[in-house]
């Protein structure tokens, strides 16, 4: 057969360039993946570990349920099964309608008016379906706090059941590094999970919890100086399972300005800046503030701690329709009355500015310190402090601050005060 | 049979000598490619020490978990243990005599490799107080199986804490519940 001028050739190019493609390809692929630096079998034994020290948290939660549900039910007994719940915006308790007589919560008050006697029931038959939650919540918290990790605090949407049961059925799933900070990368296992149903003794009680994990490949950052905190960047409208790693030393050199506010918001759940058992995230500005104000504090030898920041759409649906444990919904059924306790989602949605927490741009910040209450000086300090550092404050609540644009801070920065309402 | 006649190149066409030339150049590369390729992957792996001891953490957990009678309740070991705590005097006979119960039933025989004698594993577990404070090393109550000595099967550190699990006892008081394992020589 006749060959065709450079045929030959054409496949002795081919070749060469084959064997380019493959150098090329070699190259991409190094490029994109780090080295395989696991012993075999390691990332396996690790998620097993880790498996088994979720279950060993779990187990400490049940057991916490269990008692806390005993120490609940005492103490709502002795105290006629009556709970002041705290109110949220005032930080004081919701005091009972009808007081207390001789230390003893009132059910029934007779006033004599005079001319005639004013009867009132102040006991709700149905109170024990709202007032046991809330206070098994605030046992419970107690016991996840003095738990050495830092296990999320008013995680749990409680239902009662027949004789006694409570099951919780958790918002935020717990979250477990695979591999330590020294890891190049830091999948994580998550756990939802429903808490354990829990007895009394002489009662009949069920138990019931499952548990069901997945992993992703997101993590947290690696150590950093002990005065700033590691994060992770959370893509807008995403899980915290979505989330990108970054380091610390990456988040500051980020931060100077180069990304769009309300893009990005930061994670800083579980670092010294956030307050042990609560969910810590804010825009990249916000975070970037909440640094500077904490480099303020600590030059005048105080340590902030945030234990207030975005609150999803979800979650103040939740508070409003009585799926948390204070149960707003059953215990102020009038809506006008429970809007004294907590914002009315609908009015988030008319106006997003009347709810800063979506933003991602409003915190709730106080001092670091042994005892959770602080003196009205130290509030002040503060207010100065947070000041300095730009931010607004909320006249209303003492350590509500708003930054980075929010209606409430236009508002102040155009009469050029740090305070408004 | 007479040999060919030599073949005329045609014009553009390479000698054959040339075209063998380049397959075996390109031969030797394609293998040096491939036998880079291979190298990189291969120089991460390595194969794992020592596996990780995969019962960890699930005999104490199923021990804590187990059922047992108190005061004609059912509740469980950890419970027990939480009743001893507040109560030591009339609980720890209680929790002595069940904790070595379910640790003798869980002792093991098995043929050691190096001396080929028949050894016998045996369990302790310690119940100490604390795990943030300076309580952390007290230990408030040792149980342990029959067979279980002081040769615990060890690590670098020493005794191999083979699980450990947190314990409420109240709001504000935790107990840290830690197992070992030993082993002796079959009698």
């Amino acid at each position: 057969m006749k060959n065709k001028k450079g045929a030959l050739p054409f496949a002795a190019i081919l070749v060469v360039m084959m064997v380019f493609a493959l150098i090329y390809a070699l190259v991409q692929l190094s490029g994109k993946y780090n080295q395989f630096d696991k012993k075999i079998g390691e990332r396996q034994s690790a998620l097993i570990d880790t498996y088994k020290h979720a279950d060993s948290v779990l187990f400490y939660i049940d057991q916490s349920a269990k008692y806390s549900l005993q120490q609940s039910v005492y103490e709502l007994a002795e105290n006629g099964g009556i709970a002041e719940i705290e109110d949220t915006a005032a930080g004081t308790p919701a005091l009972h309608e009808c007081g207390k007589f001789k230390d003893a919560y009132v059910w029934y008050q007779i006033i004599n008016k005079g001319s005639g006697y004013d009867v009132k029931s102040c006991f709700d038959d149905n109170s024990v379906t709202y007032n046991l939650p809330y206070l098994f919540n605030e046992k419970l918290n107690n016991y996840i706090l003095n738990h050495p990790e830092n296990i999320l605090t008013d995680n749990y949407e409680y239902t009662i059941g027949g004789s006694l049961e409570i099951i919780g059925r958790a918002f935020q799933p717990l979250k477990f590094d695979i591999f330590d900070s020294k890891s190049n990368t830091e999948p994580r296992i998550s756990g939802t999970e429903k808490i354990a149903a829990v007895s009394v003794p002489g009662t009949a009680m069920s138990c019931v919890r499952k548990a069901v994990s997945s992993s992703s490949p997101s993590g947290v950052s690696g150590a950093a100086a002990a005065d700033i905190p590691d994060a992770k960047i959370i893509l807008p409208n995403t899980k915290p399972k979505e989330t990108i790693k970054i380091s610390t030393e990456c988040t500051q050199r980020d931060l100077k300005g180069t990304i769009s506010l309300g893009q990005d918001l930061i994670d800083f759940t579980q670092t010294t800046l956030c307050s042990k058992g609560d969910e810590c995230i804010v825009t990249r500005e916000a975070f970037e503030l909440i640094l500077a104000a904490q480099g303020l504090a600590q030059k005048k030898g105080r340590s902030l701690v945030v234990y207030g920041a975005y609150r999803a759409p979800e979650r103040q649906q939740a508070l409003w329709d009585g799926k948390t444990a204070e149960d707003y919904a059953r215990r102020y059924p009038k809506e006008w009355e429970r809007a004294n306790y907590v914002t009315n989602p609908l009015v988030c949605k008319n106006d997003v500015n009347k709810c800063s927490h979506y933003s991602g741009k409003a915190i709730d910040i106080r001092f670091y310190k042994k005892e959770w209450k602080m003196t009205n000086a130290e509030w002040k300090e503060l207010n100065k402090l947070m000041a300095e550092a730009g931010w607004v404050r909320y006249a209303n609540e003492a350590w509500h601050f708003e930054c980075c644009g929010t209606d409430r801070y236009a508002r102040a920065k155009a009469k050029g005060v740090a305070e408004i309402v | 049979m007479a040999p060919e006649p030599f073949k005329k190149q045609k014009k553009g066409e390479l000698p054959s000598i040339l075209v063998d030339f380049a397959a075996y150049v390109v031969f030797v590369i394609s293998i040096l490619v491939f036998y880079l390729i291979f190298s990189f992957q291969v120089k991460g792996v390595n194969t794992i020490q020592s596996a990780s001891i995969f019962d960890k953490d699930i005999f104490l957990t199923s021990y804590l978990k187990t059922p047992v009678m108190v005061d004609g309740i059912e509740t469980n070991m950890a419970e027990l243990i939480r009743y001893w705590y507040l109560d030591k005097e009339k609980y720890e006979d209680l929790l002595r005599k069940t904790s070595v119960e379910l640790l003798n039933h869980n002792e093991y025989e098995y043929e050691d490799s190096l001396t080929k004698n028949t050894r016998v594993r045996g369990y302790s577990i310690t119940i100490r107080k604390g795990i943030n404070n300076d309580d952390k090393f007290k230990v408030l109550l040792t149980l342990e199986s029959k067979s279980f000595q002081n040769y615990c099967i060890s690590d670098i550190r020493g005794c191999a804490n083979l699980g450990e699990q947190v314990l409420p006892v109240s709001e504000n008081v935790n107990l840290y519940i830690v197992l070992f394992e030993g082993q002796q020589a079959k009698k």
